[in-house]
């Protein structure tokens, strides 16, 4: 019975443990002072960070953390035109085959090797040799001739206007850091975790909670009030984040939602800052197979939605209904009418239609509260109109793999979506040329828009560009190929005593980390 | 002979575990492949060309069919590799060794709060059955037992973290204070730091979260070890004890005790595996990375092979968290040693 002698049961020590445990809980930190807090800036967001290899910057988090750590050729300004970073110019050929480009000759990368030519076409060879990610944007994309270390040209394989846009989604990356860590995988496990960057901070570390920046003193482009370190921290859940604010232990909040902001808003300390996104909200119809592929019902349907109560009640009042297949803030649109609910014109247009007993199906993703919501507004709606629809949850992945066949494209999805940068061409030619498989998510064919699109591709005048786009987008409003809900403004929490109100990154869905300044001492 | 005997036991138990993440392992890759969406197109992203998704399906060898992927899978499994992530272009086992140490963390804290609470509550309420601690316990134990997890780690973090501030409401540590990352387990790296104050922030960091996580299966415990408690008070031998003359507190700690703790023993062991799978709850509520939170992007990204090494890891740590209650189980308790053991 030795054992029964070790498992003597000890209340007094239990307690004494417990007592120094919540000691230790309760008091002992709890005065500690970080340091060098005040200038740090402290920005949480959810969603988990896979890699932070700037290839991957068609993921929100690696894209805000690529803008902190890299830098891009060209940028877009706050009227989303196409303006210099790293190129000082740029000129797209007659024959949109090749873009010339001259580079900023003051620029090292944060190991203090000067960037030049080489690194971009080092960055572009390898974009298109791993075939992922930010890769999808830079299609025809050839070779780079490097004429000298501050000038190249870039060869597409056809004529692809959209290209020099698409680099404003391209960081380029220190090719010998990069080429001495090179693995048997191009480098990309070890830029999952470290930085090969010119951009305005280095990364210091990437712990359990979060991952943290300091300022690069030889940046080129040197800006007041630039904070000493960034810290960036993933906080999934909103009531968190909320909390978090609250407690001071974060100076911006993103993501937030929309009544976590309302109720933030009353609070003195904080400011809410409404983000000027490219976040649209849609419903996008199968236009190739099943009833959807009448344009009449789409177009009734377009009728049906309670755009103005959806928006109050659903989204807070954060967003602008939309007027035309693409986000209010984008350039080159047309002047279409403001989406508006007509119920006896819905009907009027049904009727015509035969649809007795017809059931029709929407798909839309559970994980996110807001669109659940909207699927069951849309339910309640065709209620109103006399006709039932079916909602069907879809996870993202299962959502892509049916958009390989338009017979398999859901009849009606639920989504939001956001320009991946702010040229009309991207979201066009990829949501409606024919060839778009895969990124055409309507199915849509028209040859007539296919021909405008191949037009705009090889047209080298931005001004002339837009007229095609416009009248693009005018047959895809006559086609009504979706329902067009809302472009989203997306609330951000901060405290003004710290930062300047955040902006929205014009090649995200979010902010850029660069942009982030402190607020002017008062 | 009972070397012997022991030996034999672990063999048994070794081949068990073996066949158990075997099955475990074929079931998960199964339901993967059957699960809709393009483990390819996943690992380019949503606006790649068909081009880039033929390009990557053969560069992950998912062209190939699915018995050949399977084999090679497991050909590599026996070898310790269990893959490389789609998302994470890491190995998969380098990160679960990342992300595991938080989990383990929370999930030894929160069996540490589980065991503190449940053991002494059971021991009281059952040597005062019917009383007023007896009755408010099970009250309570009912309570919480009926708690989503997710909502009690809101309303703990609401009412301690934001409301009262007692404690932190998220993260490892506060800004600044974490000890240079040694394991990934915030309290063990400020105890190899020898860093206090790191470690008194990351032990105020993780009590929210340990006894979010504890509540639920606290319940579990104090009813079973309540129950075991009555049997034994309540048995022959237990009159034996007490016509022996023995103290009301030597019947209970030394005798009631030891011979009802086996049931909550195992009971324990198989909470241990649960609490990992529970973990992703709390540490998406308390923004802590873990194996739970790794292994939900797994899957929303249909990264098969980090869904699978996910799998496989937990299912071998909880093999082991099993083996070690057993052993456990035979030191304390004769009868469980002479049914297993034979003598």
């Amino acid at each position: 019975m030795r054992h029964l002698k070790s498992m003597r049961f000890r209340p007094g020590r239990l307690a004494a443990t417990a007592l120094l445990t919540v000691a230790l809980a309760t008091g002992w930190a709890g005065g500690a002072a970080a340091a060098d807090r005040a200038s740090t800036v402290i920005v949480a967001m959810a969603g988990q960070i896979n890699t932070l290899d700037p290839m991957r910057a068609d993921y929100s988090q690696t894209n805000l953390i690529a803008s902190a750590v890299y830098d891009t050729l060209v940028t877009y300004n706050a009227e989303r035109q196409l303006v210099g970073r790293l190129a000082t110019e740029f000129s797209l050929a007659p024959d949109v085959k090749s873009i010339a480009m001259t580079l900023r000759s003051d620029v090292t990368f944060h190991d203090g090797t000067p960037l030049t030519a080489k690194d971009i076409a080092y960055t572009l060879d390898r974009l298109k040799r791993l075939g992922a990610g930010v890769a999808s944007l830079i299609e025809g994309y050839e070779s780079t001739t490097v004429v000298d270390d501050t000038h190249l040209t870039i060869n597409l394989s056809k004529p692809y206007s959209l290209f020099l846009g698409s680099l404003s989604k391209i960081y380029i990356l220190n090719s010998a850091l990069v080429e001495a860590n090179l693995g048997a995988d191009d480098g990309q496990g070890w830029l999952q975790g470290n930085d090969a960057g010119s951009g305005p901070y280095v990364l210091d570390a990437i712990t359990a909670q979060d991952v943290s920046f300091s300022r690069f003193d030889g940046y080129w482009d040197q800006v007041e009030r630039r904070p000493e370190a960034l810290v960036y921290r993933r906080i999934d859940e909103g009531a968190t984040r909320r909390d978090e604010l609250l407690a001071g232990n974060i100076d911006i909040g993103l993501a937030m939602a929309d009544r976590d902001a309302a109720a933030l808003a009353s609070n003195p300390a904080l400011k809410v800052s409404l983000l000027q996104s490219t976040v649209q909200t849609e419903i996008l119809f199968n236009t190739r197979v099943g009833p959807t592929a009448d344009k009449r019902l789409r177009r009734a349907l377009r009728l049906v939605y309670d755009y103005e109560g959806g928006l109050a009640s659903i989204r807070g009042n954060n967003g602008v209904i939309a007027n035309g297949p693409l986000p209010t803030p984008l350039n080159c649109r047309p002047d279409l009418p403001v989406a508006k609910r007509d119920i006896e014109a819905a009907k009027a247009a049904l009727a015509e239609l035969a649809l007795d007993g017809v059931t029709l199906k929407m798909n839309f993703q559970p994980a996110f509260d807001a669109q659940k919501q909207e699927a069951t507004l849309f339910q309640s709606n065709m209620r109103d109109v006399g006709l039932q629809l079916e909602l069907e949850p879809i996870a993202f992945p299962n959502y892509l793999a049916s958009l390989k066949d338009p017979e398999m494209i859901p009849q009606m999805m639920l989504l939001e979506d956001f320009a991946q940068f702010p040229d009309p061409g991207i979201v066009l030619v990829k949501g409606y040329h024919s060839n778009a498989i895969g990124t055409n998510r309507t199915g849509y064919s028209n040859p007539d828009v296919d021909a405008l699109l191949d037009a705009a591709l090889a047209e080298p005048d931005e001004s002339r560009r837009c007229e095609i786009y416009k009248q693009v987008q005018t047959i895809l409003y006559d086609d009504a190929v979706m329902i067009d809900i809302y472009t989203l403004r997306k609330p951000a929490v901060y405290y003004p005593e710290k930062v300047e109100a955040p902006v929205a990154s014009p090649t995200g869905s979010s902010i850029s980390l660069a942009d982030v300044r402190l607020a002017p001492k008062s | 002979m009972a070397v012997r005997s022991i030996l034999r036991f672990l063999l048994m138990r070794l081949g068990q575990t073996i066949l158990t993440l075997w099955g475990l392992a074929s079931l998960v890759f199964l339901m993967i492949k059957l699960l809709p969406g393009d483990e390819a197109q996943m690992a380019v992203g949503a606006e790649a060309s068909p081009e880039q998704i033929e390009a990557a399906r053969q560069r992950l060898g998912l062209d190939a069919p699915v018995i050949i992927q399977y084999l090679l899978f497991l050909s590599r499994l026996v070898k310790g590799d269990l893959g490389v992530s789609i998302s994470t272009f890491q190995p998969v086992l380098n990160d679960l060794v990342a992300v595991f140490p938080s989990t383990l963390e929370l999930v030894s804290f929160a069996m540490l709060v589980n065991l503190a609470v449940a053991v002494p509550s059971a021991i009281v309420a059952a040597n005062k059955r019917g009383g007023a601690f007896d009755g408010s316990s099970r009250f309570m134990a009912v309570i919480f037992g009926g708690l989503p997890v997710f909502w009690l780690a809101l309303m703990l973090q609401y009412l301690l973290g934001t409301v009262w501030r007692l404690l932190p409401i998220s993260g490892h540590n506060a800004y600044g204070m974490g000890a240079p990352i040694l394991t990934g387990a915030a309290t063990l790296d400020a105890l190899l730091a020898l860093d206090w104050v790191a470690l008194a922030d990351a032990l105020r960091h993780i009590a929210l979260p340990a006894v979010a996580l504890a509540a639920l299966f606290s319940t579990q415990i104090f009813r079973a070890f309540r129950a075991s408690l009555l049997g034994v008070l309540t048995s022959d031998f237990m009159m034996a004890v007490r016509a022996k003359g023995a103290t009301a507190r030597r019947v209970l700690l030394r005798h009631a005790v030891p011979n009802s703790v086996t049931a909550t023993l195992a009971l324990a062991g198989t909470q241990f595996g649960a609490m990992v799978g529970s973990s992703v709850l709390i540490e998406s509520v308390f923004a802590r990375k873990g194996v739970g939170a790794y292994m939900f992007n797994a899957v929303a990204q249909k990264d098969s092979f980090a869904v699978l090494g996910s799998v496989i890891f937990i299912g071998a740590v909880v093999c082991i968290a099993n083996l070690i209650v057993d052993l456990l189980q035979l030191v304390v308790d004769p009868r469980v040693r002479a049914a297993q053991l034979g003598n």
